[in-house]
């Protein structure tokens, strides 16, 4: 006794297919030569950016009361990513002969057994020149709480690959601060120090620095696919256009020294300074512009036989490997399927390499391919 | 002062101080200056406005608006199924954020309680059971936050409703938020006279009360009038 079984076969429209299947989906795309979101296999999506006058300093004649210092806007397809860089102020930890005269006096007293350290010649790494932003980035997805694994990621990535690249020196980050006095008249000067000038210090100078640190709020809309080449770009756009208040500090807060008395010693405590940004004049933000350049990612997908077999002929494309690297990876279907992937960020002019991510079994020939593929793309991108 | 570390983003150090500006200066200021009629005229404010529904590919409904400096984008998530015991009705949340700084808590929850009142005696809330519908609402920019939040708050108002249509939910009818910049009130209306929403922040709003609602009302229908316009034309 037999029953007789029909299969029926299913059949759903692609965008259903490309959510249930998504690995079936790309095969079946790959094969007949041509990407899940159209654009050719070695096609880089286009970036549009600018800087969506959300800064203070939008333009020269117009300053807006935000405490935004630089901004973007970028665009990449469907995806959005607006970046806002504000900064706080730090007071740099100095040695202690620099900051008091009587500090051997003030160490003699309260820190007999210390021994003077201001010869103390660590050798600095080069690295210790540079500083990094702090970036929070975030993806909009509906939901409020903690960030995402992929966003503490994407910031770390961002602190690191931003230290490294050494775009930004602790020099440029420096608060050159002024010193605002009013005179008998009432009439309030604000005096800053030129770098060129070599007059005196405000009875300040070097016992006493400040210096920047800049904030990144990364906001993500729509996003589809890997991010980091975006905010990468995005960031750095910000960054570029970013300018830093000039700050001064009021003339009868300058230097005042306050005697303590503690169990019979003395000593004094110096003012806490309160830094005021000016409300127009600024600076742009020096970056090391030759380690500036772009970040690329790459995809490589390895063709399944099966699915060059089902194609009809007239269907079928050449495709000399078996397998196909893809550049600058889009969509649910290519994010998950990418088990291999390369990760490249470069300097101006790609010689020298910032940052290389490789995941999984990438051959010597793809590795290659993709780095003429940056250097290509920084080409346009360029210009 | 937080007590706690927040280990999970990274906020640079702990003791940096938060910049402080010297205010601006009286030229600059004048540039600043709020218009009285300018805000008042709402037929040339609506042809300064930019609105664009749907940027937001992965959220149901979203929209896009900008005018005068404020910026505003919605998005809206939902209905969606939500864990735990049944409900009859969807519940509704509003969640904002800031980008720009200059939000302090007051008036963030001012501003989410707010649409989320008009918007809970709007939408046909018993057609979504066992369902939640969030709203994010994302500040980009503002054009001025001392003297015409509330006209931000009225724009916040006008895009929800389209980010809300965009995103298919059921509506009574189009929320319509009008400012009114002397009293520094908003109101929000449905059916042209049906109050859904006030919010009034001057000393005097309260006996001015009949005078502002004539006024709003009057300027509501342009705004209505408006947003009816830009749903047909983006709907063809």
């Amino acid at each position: 006794m037999s029953e007789e079984f029909e299969f029926k076969p299913m059949s759903f429209p692609p965008a259903v297919v490309a959510r249930i299947s998504p690995e079936l989906s790309l095969q079946r795309h790959l094969a007949i030569g041509i990407r899940p979101n159209l654009r050719k296999f070695e096609e880089f999506r286009n970036i549009e950016f600018n800087d969506g006058g959300l800064s203070r300093y939008g333009s020269d004649d117009q300053i807006k009361n935000t405490s935004v210092l630089g901004s973007s806007v970028l665009k990449s397809g469907n995806t959005t990513v607006i970046t806002t860089i504000t900064a706080g102020i730090i007071e740099e930890d100095l040695p202690a002969h620099e900051i008091n005269d009587d500090a051997a006096a003030v160490n003699a007293v309260f820190a007999k057994d210390k021994t003077d350290d201001s010869n103390n010649d660590i050798p600095k790494s080069q690295l210790d020149e540079y500083e990094s932003i702090y970036p929070v980035v975030e993806v909009e997805r509906g939901r409020v709480g903690a960030p995402t694994d992929e966003e503490m990621i994407l910031s770390q990535k961002l602190y690191e690959t931003f230290l490294h690249s050494k775009i930004l020196s602790k020099d440029s980050l420096k608060v050159k601060v002024g010193l605002r006095s009013i005179d008998s008249q009432g009439k309030v000067d604000i005096y800053y120090k030129d770098d060129d000038d070599d007059s005196e210090d405000f009875g300040l100078g070097p016992k006493r620095s400040w210096k920047f640190v800049l904030y990144a709020k990364v906001k993500v809309f729509s996003r589809s696919g890997p991010l980091f080449d975006l905010v990468w770009a995005s960031v750095l756009s910000a960054l570029q256009n970013t300018k830093l208040p000039r700050a001064h500090i009021d003339e009868n807060a300058a230097d005042i020294k306050i005697p303590v008395k503690m169990r019979g010693n003395h000593g004094t405590i110096r003012e806490q300074y309160q830094i005021i940004c000016d409300a127009i004049s600024r600076d742009p933000l020096k970056l090391n512009n030759e380690a500036i350049g772009i970040s690329s990612n790459f995809g490589i997908i390895d063709i399944d036989e099966e699915s060059i077999q089902t194609l009809q002929n007239e269907d079928s494309m050449e495709i000399d490997s078996k397998s196909i690297l893809l550049t600058d990876i889009e969509g649910e279907e290519e994010e998950i399927s990418s088990k291999k992937t390369i990760s490249i960020v470069s300097d101006r002019d790609s010689k020298n390499l910032k940052s290389l991510t490789i995941i999984g079994n990438v051959s010597n020939d793809q590795l290659r391919k993709s780095f003429e593929l940056t250097k290509f793309r920084f080409k346009h991108f360029a210009k | 002062m937080a007590t706690t570390i927040d280990r999970r983003r990274l906020l640079g150090p702990a003791n940096a101080k938060p910049l402080v500006f010297a205010p601006l200066p009286e030229e600059y200021q004048q540039k600043l200056q709020i218009d009285a009629s300018k805000e008042d005229d709402i037929e040339s404010q609506i042809t300064r406005t930019f609105i664009k529904s749907g940027l937001i590919t992965n959220a149901n409904g979203s929209s896009f608006l900008e005018l005068d400096g404020n910026i505003v984008s919605i998005s809206v998530y939902g209905p969606r199924p939500i864990r735990g015991s049944f409900v009859e009705k969807t519940t509704l949340s509003v969640n904002l954020e800031d980008n720009t700084g200059l939000f302090n808590d007051l008036l963030n929850k001012k501003f989410c309680q707010y649409i989320e009142n008009n918007f809970l005696s709007v939408i046909n809330l018993s057609k979504y059971p066992k369902s939640g519908i969030d709203i994010f609402i994302n500040i980009i920019s503002v054009q001025d936050i001392d003297q015409l939040y509330l006209k931000l708050l009225s724009l916040v108002s006008d895009a929800t409703t389209l980010a809300i249509i965009d995103a298919g939910i059921e509506i009574i009818d189009l929320v319509v938020s009008s400012f009114d910049y002397e009293n520094n009130t908003v109101l929000s209306y449905i059916k042209n006279d049906e109050i859904v929403g006030i919010l009034g922040e001057s000393e005097d709003s309260i006996e001015n009360l009949s005078k502002i609602i004539e006024k709003t009302q009057k300027k509501s229908i342009h705004v209505k009038n408006a947003l009816t316009t830009h749903l047909i034309s983006t709907s063809q």
